[in-house]
């Protein structure tokens, strides 16, 4: 797994960014999808937070309830026993449907980058347009940073000021998957609140 | 198919694998007495046993509905370093009203989890810390069955693990046997089998089937 940027693009289609990259050379390698669901509480005490999948991750669940930064978010990563557990806990925990998002499109390989080009949706609801590169290579931020801006500078340069979080370290910290599902529910948070 | 029809089919998929069935039996022993216990378990089990020292916290969910919902998480114990970020989940359901079945037989759920900060996170989820215990001990498996034997301490004082500040709960050790099952597959045959097995820990250890619902 490598270190991965996630952004929204406007003004624009999937095609139209799906056709820039074949045109690049890129190759068209399937589908993915990325799901959110925000849990409400129904008790005080209780916080309110975010369950996503990563088609990627099959087998995983990631869980984040959003605070001011990244490091100080209570945050975890887990099998998807842990989805049938919070069902369990459905007297304090409620998943809202109503605010789940979804994003589902095409994952495209260039050299040693993964592009994943997806459309929002919340309730079918189109929300946006999402891109997620993924350096490959290297699963570490300062490492693959270098590389990643530029190739965001290149395809994408209206995005490079908008450098998220969790990818402005100073240190040699390994990145984990949790950071690229925190990149996601951070926009959908922005795209629930935007009107359409 | 709705959000919610989709999400319901998903649980089921997931129930499939990971919800289980669990038969278990508890019995103890004293400590002067345990070397008689494991010749017995070497003897009679697979070969090897495997050592664990872990640390369990018991969470509710306590909710102004009853009754409260229990989760329990355990991770590795390192009395030097207590920073274990893997750690296990445990949904354990009421057991089976079946006052013929020789064991308890109860639902549940288990999930792997990894956390930087585990505590915030079980906060985020309005858990609270009902109690603590450390065990230390050793597990044996006779086919599917699962034996542990453990001995348990706890902390005089909450979020302090040094080995100066943990103490015994008892003389004796804790011996679990227990095996679990795919969920919809019929428990009785395997309640009697758990319970001729218990037979052949007979008189070293007593085990029972523990009622402990009922108050």
């Amino acid at each position: 797994m490598g270190v991965s940027w996630v952004l929204e693009l406007f003004d624009t289609s999937t095609v139209t960014i799906e056709t820039k990259l074949i045109v690049a050379g890129a190759e068209l390698v399937g589908g993915y999808t990325v799901d959110s669901t925000p849990y409400k509480p129904s008790e005080q005490g209780i916080s309110h937070f975010y369950l996503l999948h990563h088609s990627q991750f099959p087998q995983s669940a990631f869980s984040i309830a959003h605070q001011d930064t990244y490091k100080c978010s209570p945050r975890a990563s887990h099998d998807r026993g842990f989805d049938l557990i919070l069902h369990k806990l459905n007297v304090g925990l409620q998943a809202d449907t109503a605010g789940k998002f979804e994003v589902a499109g095409n994952e495209l390989k260039l050299q040693d980058f993964r592009i994943r080009i997806g459309l929002a949706t919340q309730n079918t609801i189109a929300k946006g347009v999402i891109v997620e590169v993924e350096y490959s290579p290297s699963s570490v931020v300062t490492q693959a940073m270098p590389v990643l801006t530029e190739f965001i500078e290149h395809f994408f340069p209206d995005s490079v000021e908008s450098k998220p979080e969790v990818l402005k370290k100073t240190a040699p910290e390994p990145y984990s998957a949790l950071e690229t599902l925190y990149q996601y529910s951070l926009l959908f948070s922005v795209m629930r609140k935007r009107a359409n | 198919m709705s959000d919610e029809e989709k999400g319901d089919a998903n649980n089921e998929y997931l129930a499939q694998i990971y919800q289980r069935k669990e038969c278990i039996l508890w019995g103890s022993i004293y400590a002067t007495n345990l070397i008689d216990l494991e010749n017995r378990l070497a003897g009679i089990c697979d070969p090897g046993c495997t050592p664990f020292h872990e640390h369990e916290m018991s969470f509710s969910l306590k909710t102004t509905q009853t009754p409260d919902v229990t989760l329990r998480l355990r991770r590795k114990f390192h009395t030097e370093t207590t920073s274990s970020n893997q750690w296990r989940f445990r949904y354990v359901g009421r057991p089976e009203p079946d006052p013929n079945c020789p064991v308890v037989v109860r639902k549940v759920i288990d999930s792997v989890a990894h956390s930087q900060n585990m505590m915030e996170f079980v906060k985020t989820l309005g858990l609270r810390l009902d109690y603590e215990y450390m065990a230390k001990g050793k597990v044996w498996t006779c086919g599917a069955i699962k034996i542990v034997v453990s001995s348990l301490k706890r902390t005089k004082q909450p979020g302090k693990y040094e080995v100066e500040n943990l103490e015994k709960m008892s003389d004796s050790y804790l011996i679990e046997l227990s095996v679990t099952i795919n969920d919809s597959v019929d428990y009785h045959p395997i309640a009697k089998q758990l319970k001729a097995f218990s037979s052949q820990l007979s008189p070293l250890v007593e085990l029972q089937k523990v009622e402990y619902w009922v108050k």
